[in-house]
């Protein structure tokens, strides 16, 4: 090699490190992602609100599953300015620090083959939509998804409710939900980028979750952890008529979370490792999402956020705004998956899922899922809140929302809370 | 007494949950929260040949080889003068009762208290009130002095439906992060899997009510006053769990409750011996000699808790030092031999026939065991269940016939086969210092200890048949119990029910269970079958569908059917009371 290619090499390289390391909280969405396009829908402005009457007009900015929300289902629109975000300082730190280092071995196909390799903190792949094999783009865009910014660990108080269409409100339950939600690829909270004892059992995400209402489900506890292989979860449930912790097995792939519309899987959007699936990148449009929801927190406000009154019951009343996403389509590669196809709506700042279309095995619209999202305390330092989420299976006419009542962001929860023995002492 | 304090403190939980509504709406960060249920269970009996009585014609036995034979008559012999030979024994083959009979109705209050008054201590209170009707199947009731109570059916269920319990209420102390403190009557669950107790054997059971396979056992078990105190060992990713129960609790309420004082859901009618010695109709009283608040009695026991391979497989190690779970064992009986006297008219006449005290004991048990648990990885995906216990030395009751063998062998060894009593008082014996009790004797049963291992795989896994549910997996439960009993010889004659000669220990005993539930309508129904089949002829079929109607109804309609070749062992015991169940419960 001639040293004058050698030099150019280098140069070429220094530049482009230097470009690419210059990502800020300011310059985030340009560098790691693109921004909407608040012109291409002619008679759009913010506050307008859009509903069964006009959503026609607007239909460029609202999926397919999204419109049959608001055109059969009456989902109301009420619309709100764009408005960026950014993770914190840290996270985008060591988006700068690790850039480049993530790789991808793309002749690990199978799912339980860990493809990525590389990867430390911070969002891996900025920009996925310059990788020109659409494959891989859409697989670039799922690692964001799933090391995209959500705190080092977390907390979120919950609702579930059960809804018919038919009959309105079935039934609800409360739930807690503790989380260290990076164990080793950590940017906010001490020790980063990892907790040495969870790294020594190759832990990257632990949680546990215990129901409080109804009497039945009351003292109800799993915990478990994920693993950096792409290999199925381990945990325990506390099962309170039994007294007992039992090991829980995770084995089986496309069965419902505690009887609700939503997969395990399907949990903040897709809750599995990117080699499960294969991805597509097949469009980057802007839609309409709920970033900055204006949902007010709290269980007293449950009716404010939800029409569970009228029909079909289930309406969330938030904001919406004009969101820059990735359009990714998604098989499994795991067999016997209930869903033929799935359309994920990637927020291409945040990398949250704000909306998720299942198709059936016959092909057709099976179920739409949204998440909806809310200001951060402090942009530099925590992440998005979640305003809600909720699924709706459009065949069967039921959906299930997940009011949030409180949400708790690097919190800094000790490592023995995620631990066996308290999950026991949890329990009767 | 206790029924009014028991009552003071539901009254004061009553009180306190109007003043906890908000604790209702579940918020876990309340300082106090109370929760609970009202329940109503009702169950028929729904077999229709219930009624047509066959008769087990004892006169037949004959010893083939060491071995009791029986025959079955079907009708009632008749004497050469045409009556009724009522020498003949008639006992039910059919057990429960008649058709569309009530097999239960039980309504039930509970209550849960949680108080948290600082944030490392807990108080814990369960508070169960129970109403039942009585049921014309406890007419069959055997209570301890037999002929003593005009009225079984309300005998029963004033002694053991009916009850103001305060069934649990513990302190939970947590001084430092890894030592945890529990003081107070509560339950203690060892073991992995559920539905066999090999090292759940700290608290005693009490399943009078219904057919215990079909209950929870965090309602059949038996609280106790106890210190439970566990020590967390972080590094190594283990515990340890101490238990010292020092026996405060009511006598009867330490042992498992007999099956013999409940007719609906109990042992049937003990039938007669081999040897018709100590046969029902001569027992004047079955006296019990429970376990008492003393150290000798006090029960202690240890589990260590740990984890292997990072954890992967997670085991534990059980030592306990108790009481049989078994129903209780006779140790002897004081018979009385009718005392000849003259009438006032002179006249010669025999003294009614005292009949027989029979002496029963819940003999000290150790066991020691094991346990572990692990997953299969996909794609079995299933997660896999091993327990073992060992009970040396358990005592066995032994076949009425035993008895003979027994007085040979105590006369060979020396000792008097019968006992000789003091006359002023024929609980003890003759000491050779006061007088003989010429009309009263004491003789031992005998007494069989054997090693006991038992042991337990259970396999669960949630199994997606998107024929049968497209969105819900189907819960499989696979269960094998093996216990042994080591050093068998036929020749011992082993029996499981002390008075049912009938119920001859097995040297291996093997039940399968086979479980599966699901949900449908996003989990408003709950449909579940449970198969139990005890080698070589006998089963268990449940069905049952639940209903989840909101936040606060439940509704489970279950079949239960019952079967069994012999009716005086095993399930056989059960035979007949085929039932329909109900419970609807409204929680708060």
């Amino acid at each position: 090699m001639s040293r004058a290619l050698l030099t150019a090499i280098l140069v070429v390289a220094f530049g482009s490190s230097v470009a690419l390391a210059q990502i800020t909280a300011d310059n985030w969405t340009e560098k790691v992602g693109f921004k909407p396009n608040l012109s291409e829908v002619a008679g759009y402005a913010p506050g307008k609100t859009i509903n069964d009457a006009n959503f026609k007009e607007f239909e460029k900015w609202i999926p397919k599953g999204l419109q049959v929300l608001v055109g059969k289902y009456k989902l109301t629109m009420k619309t709100a300015a764009y408005k960026a975000v950014h993770p914190s300082k840290g996270y985008i730190e060591a988006t700068n620090q690790y850039l480049g280092q993530p790789t991808i071995d793309w002749a690990k196909t199978a799912p339980r083959d860990l493809a990525l390799s590389g990867y430390t903190a911070g969002l891996p792949f900025p920009k996925p939509q310059d990788e020109k094999d659409a494959n891989k783009a859409g697989r670039k865009v799922a690692y964001n998804y799933v090391y995209n910014y959500l705190g080092d660990d977390g907390g979120f108080h919950y609702g579930v409710y059960w809804i018919s269409a038919k009959t309105g409100v079935e039934r609800s339950e409360e739930w807690r939900w503790r989380y260290i939600t990076r164990t080793q690829n950590r940017t906010d909270l001490d020790p980063k980028p990892a907790i040495p004892e969870l790294k020594d059992k190759d832990i990257i995400y632990t949680a546990m979750t215990w129901a409080i209402f109804p009497q039945d489900k009351r003292g109800f506890a799993a915990l478990y952890s994920r693993f950096s292989e792409p290999k199925d979860q381990q945990g325990w449930m506390y099962i309170p008529t039994m007294r007992r912790v039992l090991r829980a097995s995770f084995g089986t792939r496309g069965d419902a979370w505690n009887s609700t519309d939503m997969l395990y899987e399907d949990v903040r959007g897709f809750m599995g490792y990117a080699e499960w699936m294969n991805w597509k990148l097949v469009g980057q449009q802007t839609m309409l999402a709920s970033m900055h929801s204006g949902m007010e927190a709290g269980k007293d406000a449950r009716d404010k956020n939800f029409d569970f009154t009228n029909w079909p019951h289930w309406n969330p009343k938030m904001t919406w705004e004009p969101r820059a996403v990735y359009v990714v389509e998604s098989t499994s590669r795991l067999a016997d998956y209930p869903y033929s196809k799935m359309v994920f709506y990637i927020d291409a700042e945040s990398y949250y899922i704000v909306a998720k279309e299942m198709y059936d095995k016959k092909g057709e619209l099976w179920k739409v899922m949204i998440n909806a999202y809310n200001d951060s305390e402090d942009m530099n330092s925590k992440p998005m809140r979640i305003g809600t989420s909720m699924v709706v299976d459009l065949q069967a006419e039921h959906a299930t929302v997940f009011p949030s009542y409180e949400v708790e962001a690097n919190v800094g929860y000790p490592v023995d809370f995620f631990t066996e023995p308290n999950l026991r002492k949890m329990g009767k | 007494m206790t029924n009014r304090i028991v009552a003071s403190a539901a009254i004061a939980l009553a009180v306190l949950s109007l003043g906890a509504s908000s604790a209702r709406a579940g918020e876990d960060e309340d300082k106090f929260v109370l929760t609970g249920y009202v329940q109503t269970q009702f169950g028929i009996f729904l077999d229709p040949e219930k009624g047509d009585s066959e008769w087990w014609n004892f006169r037949e036995l004959t010893i083939v080889d060491g071995k009791p034979q029986y025959k079955w008559a079907k009708t009632q012999p008749m004497l050469s003068n045409g009556m009724p030979n009522d020498s003949y024994r008639e006992f039910p083959t059919k057990h429960g009762d008649k058709f569309l009979t009530p097999s239960m109705l039980r309504s039930v209050l509970v209550l849960e208290a949680d108080w948290n008054p600082w944030d490392d201590v807990n108080v814990h209170a369960i508070f169960r009130g129970v109403r039942a009707l009585p049921v014309s199947a406890d007419d069959d009731a055997q209570p301890p002095v037999p002929g003593s109570i005009s009225d079984n059916a309300g005998w029963v269920r004033d002694t053991f439906y009916n009850e103001n319990d305060l069934r649990e209420i513990y302190v939970t102390a947590m001084p430092t992060d890894w030592w945890t403190l529990k003081i107070g009557r509560q339950q203690v669950c060892w073991g992995e899997i559920g539905q066999y107790r090999l090292l759940d054997v700290v608290n005693p059971q009490n399943t009078t009510w219904h057919f215990g396979a079909l209950e929870s056992f965090e309602d059949t078990r038996i609280p106790l006053y106890m210190l439970n105190t566990t020590f967390d060992i972080a590094p190594i990713d283990s515990s340890l769990d101490l238990v010292w129960i020092p026996m405060l609790d009511e006598p009867s309420n330490l042992v498992t409750t007999p099956l013999t004082f409940v007719g609906a859901w109990g042992l049937p009618l003990a039938p007669v011996q081999d040897d018709k010695g100590i046969a029902k109709e001569k027992i004047a009283r079955k006296l019990f000699e429970y376990p008492d608040a003393s150290l000798k009695d006090s029960r202690a026991g240890a589990r260590w808790k740990g984890t292997l391979f990072d954890g992967a497989i997670n085991y534990t190690l059980v030592y306990f030092y108790g009481h049989q779970l078994t129903p209780p064992i006779p140790k002897y009986y004081i018979s009385r031999a009718p005392i000849p006297y003259s009438d006032l008219h002179g006249n010669f006449q025999p003294f009614p026939d005292e009949g027989t005290d029979v002496y029963l004991e819940f003999p000290r048990q150790h066991t020691v065991g094991f346990s572990t648990e692990f997953n299969l990885d996909n794609p079995i995906g299933a997660a896999v269940r091993v327990e073992a216990a060992l009970e040396p030395y358990r005592v066995f009751p032994t076949n009425s016939l035993e008895t003979s063998e027994l007085q040979n062998e105590r006369s060979a060894a020396g000792l008097e086969a019968v006992e000789k009593l003091d006359a002023k008082d024929h609980t003890k014996p003759y000491t050779g210092t006061e007088g003989v009790d010429t009309w009263a004797s004491k003789t031992y049963f005998r007494r069989t200890e054997k090693h006991v291992l038992n042991y337990a795989v259970q396999i669960m896994r949630p199994t997606m048949i998107r024929f049968l549910n497209p969105t819900q997996n189907v819960m499989v439960v696979l269960q094998l119990m093996h216990s042994m009993v080591l050093g068998y010889k036929d020749d011992d004659h082993l029996i499981d029910i002390p008075g049912y000669d009938s119920s001859k220990t097995r040297e291996h005993d093997i039940k399968l269970i086979t479980s599966m539930f699901t949900y449908y309508l996003n989990g408003m129904l709950i449909p579940r079958l449970t198969v139990i089949y005890a080698l070589p002829q006998d089963a268990i079929i449940s069905a049952s569908l639940g209903v989840v109607l909101g936040n606060h109804w439940r509704m489970n309609l279950q079949g239960n059917m019952f079967i069994g070749e012999n009716p005086y062992r095993g399930v056989g015991l059960f035979r007949d009371r085929d039932e329909v169940n109900l419970s609807i419960l409204y929680q708060f």
